[in-house]
């Protein structure tokens, strides 16, 4: 499984930043789900157990480690949509993503991006 | 395996004579004061018995773990996409996952039957049932690549019985989000601190959002302690507001939360996940650990004393006013997650088993982190059986039982067999700074007292009592909002998944219109439930947490089901007794209780037993109490009848599952085994420890593999 930034998210990434592919728990009465949520950051700031991901190209990528084990032989692109200099980062994983992996259901999905 | 050395027979014999003491010491004691430490002694005595030798014949006669196998984690590994997860760290991952709100507010609401019935269940539960379904679902799912529960059912079972696991997801998920914002709305009702406090936890989420995104990126640690300080000072603030003016802003009737809460269960699930979702998560977490550890240190601290008797007359006449119904079934529905739970199955089937080492780490991780949930359920219960049984029973039984002054509450206390004066009942409300505790049904006002109590004891004194009680109901208030805001998601996803078969572009998860108006249903589902739990005059929680106790025992039948297929299927045929006898006890306890709220001839326990006599006096143009008016009766009618159906349905799902999966089990028999999913071996090439701490051996073979320079994590 790969990571890939589109043209535009490269472009949009500022020196010593990477995209980080986070993770986010959610409860389902006594049992937790997750979901995914993606960001540019600082590599330097990241925690250390945020690891980098097979990714194109290679370093820009990091994900949390629950999340990333929730992705097992599936390609993600990431892309940026900018509004004025805000920079909004988004994954082609259909909206979800986490909670249908968490419940085994995330390989029937091929959606547009959305996330 | 090795023989036992004299000092190990020596401390395990010392730890199953603390135990026997303390179970012996519960058993015989009628009338006189107990103090909590015996639960606590009988519990980590058997916890530790089971988990020593239970555990470990399961991990090594039946399910045959071997650690010369590689796991998912490092099948996959090639140095970057996967890395086996540290044991212990995994260990944490699991036990957070599991530990919710669920484990809190059952064995509160169960206490009704009186101290011993629940404990004996949370107990003996955990070990030969709820952490054996998740020692064995995490081990199957780990030989299978970490599939999850609803795909095994589908691969092992056939597709009836996927489907039909799949329908009861759904349903589970209406019936578990009513349940749970109904608790909310009962703890919050006419509660302006209370209200204010949880009603910042939002905008405080939301600004954490916006500053994690915009204005700090990346501040993460910066973010919590802003966010965790903000939440502090609300629950502060809310004591402020309710003294203040703005108090009867904040002091909301039980439907005007219901249409909040169902306001903010559409917005939640359609608002983008860092928005609102992700900050929350950093909220709850701290809350949770915090929380939980808390309680523990209180319980230890203080050694609270049983104030409730060992059973109840509740436990055998089947007339409690917290729920109707006798010890067996409805303990067991009742107590739900704390010992056996379907949603842990979730956790086992789902993440875990895609991050873990060695597969005798299931172990320690799927059954031991079970037994700390347990030990969190029994917690609770001792929280709730240290309260005065007077107050407890005038705040759990509904408004048609007790009223709703102080003092028609202390007369039906009275009428129950117990004592407690309006004097009391109106101190009590004034320590923790509520207008009344009188029928605050749903198990969490009450979790609340009891925690506040023991925070009390520990911290703060009495003049801290309103704060800690405040604090424990934003710390369920939290979760069940994470609760609400994902399980609507999960009931959209479904439904999309579901009506887009019928009409495409409703499949399409990127077409908002689609994606809005299936919130929307889930949302009305649940709250068409919240509604009638809230305005029903026969009570809420009495009438819905048996449906939702089914419906999460059912969830833990399909679990059972597929172990015990996958058992019979692997050539495990004479091992199957490990997980058929708690799932044959699990059938029980969930189609006996299905059969009664069905077919019971009890007003008070059957749903359409219940419709026949209100319907009857309709039809006569009578109003039976504790209905008010001919609306009241029509709303009686139409919840049970809705009710009656629901628990029709479940008990209906249990049959189709278990039909479909005998039909596997007669043929495996037959043949002595079938093919399963099972990946194929890879040789493992990590050294790691079995338990939380290594073992002589296990460091010895580190070592060896270090100096070699081989693969170790």
């Amino acid at each position: 499984m790969v990571i890939r930034l589109t043209g535009r998210a490269q472009e949009a990434l500022r020196p010593g930043e990477v995209v980080f592919l986070d993770w986010h728990v959610t409860g389902l009465c006594c049992a937790d789900a997750g979901e995914f949520s993606v960001r540019a950051v600082q590599a330097a700031k990241l925690p250390r157990r945020m690891q980098p991901v097979h990714d194109s190209p290679p370093g820009s990528v990091f994900a949390h480690p629950v999340g990333w084990a929730h992705l097992t032989n599936r390609d993600v692109t990431v892309d940026c949509r900018r509004i004025g200099r805000w920079r909004r980062f988004v994954t082609d994983l259909p909206t979800d993503a986490g909670l249908r992996a968490c419940l085994g259901r995330l390989a029937d999905s091929t959606a547009p991006p959305d996330s | 395996m090795n023989r036992l050395r004299p000092r190990t027979v020596l401390v395990w014999s010392a730890v199953s004579l603390i135990g026997a003491v303390a179970w012996t010491v519960l058993a015989l004691s009628r009338g006189e004061s107990v103090s909590a430490i015996w639960i606590v002694a009988a519990a980590l005595g058997s916890y530790a018995i089971a988990y020593r030798f239970y555990s470990r014949f399961i991990a090594d006669k039946v399910l045959r773990v071997d650690d010369s196998r590689a796991t998912p984690a490092e099948r996959l590994d090639n140095g970057v996409d996967f890395q086996p997860t540290d044991r212990r760290v995994l260990f944490g991952h699991h036990f957070a996952a599991i530990a919710g709100a669920g484990p809190l507010v059952g064995p509160v609401l169960a206490a009704q039957m009186g101290y011993l019935p629940g404990t004996i269940w949370i107990i003996v539960g955990v070990i030969f049932a709820g952490a054996v379904q998740d020692m064995v679902t995490l081990f199957f799912s780990m030989r299978r690549d970490g599939k999850s529960l609803g795909q095994m059912a589908r691969d092992e079972i056939g597709p009836v019985g996927g489907a039909a696991a799949l329908v009861a997801v759904f349903s589970i998920m209406i019936i578990l989000l009513a349940v749970l914002a109904l608790v909310v709305v009962n703890a919050l009702a006419k509660s302006p601190w209370g209200t204010f406090s949880i009603a910042m936890t939002i905008p405080i989420a939301l600004l954490m959002g916006f500053y994690l995104r915009v204005l700090r990126p990346g501040r993460v640690v910066e973010t919590s302690v802003i966010g965790v300080g903000l939440l502090l000072a609300s629950i502060v603030g809310g004591g402020l507001v309710a003294e203040s003016s703005w108090a009867d802003t904040f002091t909301l009737e039980p439907t005007t939360l219901v249409l909040w809460l169902v306001g903010y269960g559409f917005f939640a699930s359609v608002l983008p996940v860092w928005m609102l979702l992700a900050p929350r998560d950093y909220l709850s977490t701290f809350m949770k650990i915090g929380t939980i550890a808390m309680l523990a240190v209180g319980v230890f601290a203080t050694t609270p004393v049983l104030r409730t008797e060992a059973f109840t007359d509740f436990a055998f006449n089947g007339a409690g006013p917290v729920f109707a119904g006798s010890l067996f079934p409805f303990v067991f529905i009742t107590i739900a997650c704390g010992a056996l739970s379907g949603f842990h199955a979730l956790i086992a089937s789902g993440t875990t088993p895609k991050m873990i080492q060695k597969e005798s780490q299931i172990r320690l991780i799927g059954y031991g982190a079970m037994l700390c949930e347990s030990f969190v359920a029994v917690m609770a219960l001792i929280a709730a059986c240290a309260l005065d049984p007077g107050l407890y029973f005038a705040m759990n039984s509904p408004a048609g039982v007790v009223g709703s002054t102080a003092q028609s509450a202390a007369d039906a206390v009275a009428a129950m067999g117990f004592t407690i004066t309006p004097d009391q009942l109106t101190a009590a409300a004034a320590a923790v700074e509520e207008e009344t505790l009188v029928s605050r049904t749903g198990g969490a006002p009450t979790l609340a007292v009891g925690m506040s109590e023991i925070f009390a004891g520990v911290l703060g004194g009495a003049g801290m009592k309103a704060f800690w009680y405040h604090f424990a109901l934003m710390f369920e208030a939290l979760f069940i909002l994470t609760t609400v805001d994902a399980g609507t998601r999960v009931g959209r996803f479904m439904l999309q998944d579901t009506l887009g078969n019928l009409w495409k572009p409703l499949g399409r998860v990127s077409w908002k219109p689609g994606l809005w108006a299936t919130s929307a249903a889930v949302v009305l589902a649940w709250g068409y439930f919240l509604y009638t739990g809230v305005t029903n005059p026969l009570g809420g929680i009495n009438q819905l947490f048996p449906l939702f106790g089914i419906a999460n025992q059912l969830l833990a039948a399909i679990a059972l089901t597929v172990a015990t297929t996958l058992l019979i299927k692997s050539g495990r045929a004479k091992w199957a007794w490990v997980t058929g006898i708690p799932l044959v006890w699990d059938v029980a306890v969930t189609m006996t209780a299905s059969w009664q709220k069905v077919f019971s001839s009890d007003p008070r326990i059957g749903f359409f037993a219940q419709r026949d006599k209100y319907a009857t006096s309709l039809d006569a143009g009578e109003v039976l109490a504790p209905a008010k008016n001919l609306d009241d009766m029509h709303a009686v009618v139409t919840n049970s009848t809705v009710d009656g159906v629901l628990a029709a349905f479940f008990g209906l799902l249990v049959v189709v599952v278990l039909l479909d999966a005998a039909r596997i089990w007669v043929k495996a028999l037959r043949v002595g085994n079938l093919p399963t999913t099972e990946a194929a071996y890879v040789s493992s090439q990590i050294v790691a420890p079995s338990g939380l701490m290594a073992t002589a051996e296990e460091r010895t073979a580190r070592d060896l593999v270090d100096a070699g320079g081989g693969t170790s994590h």
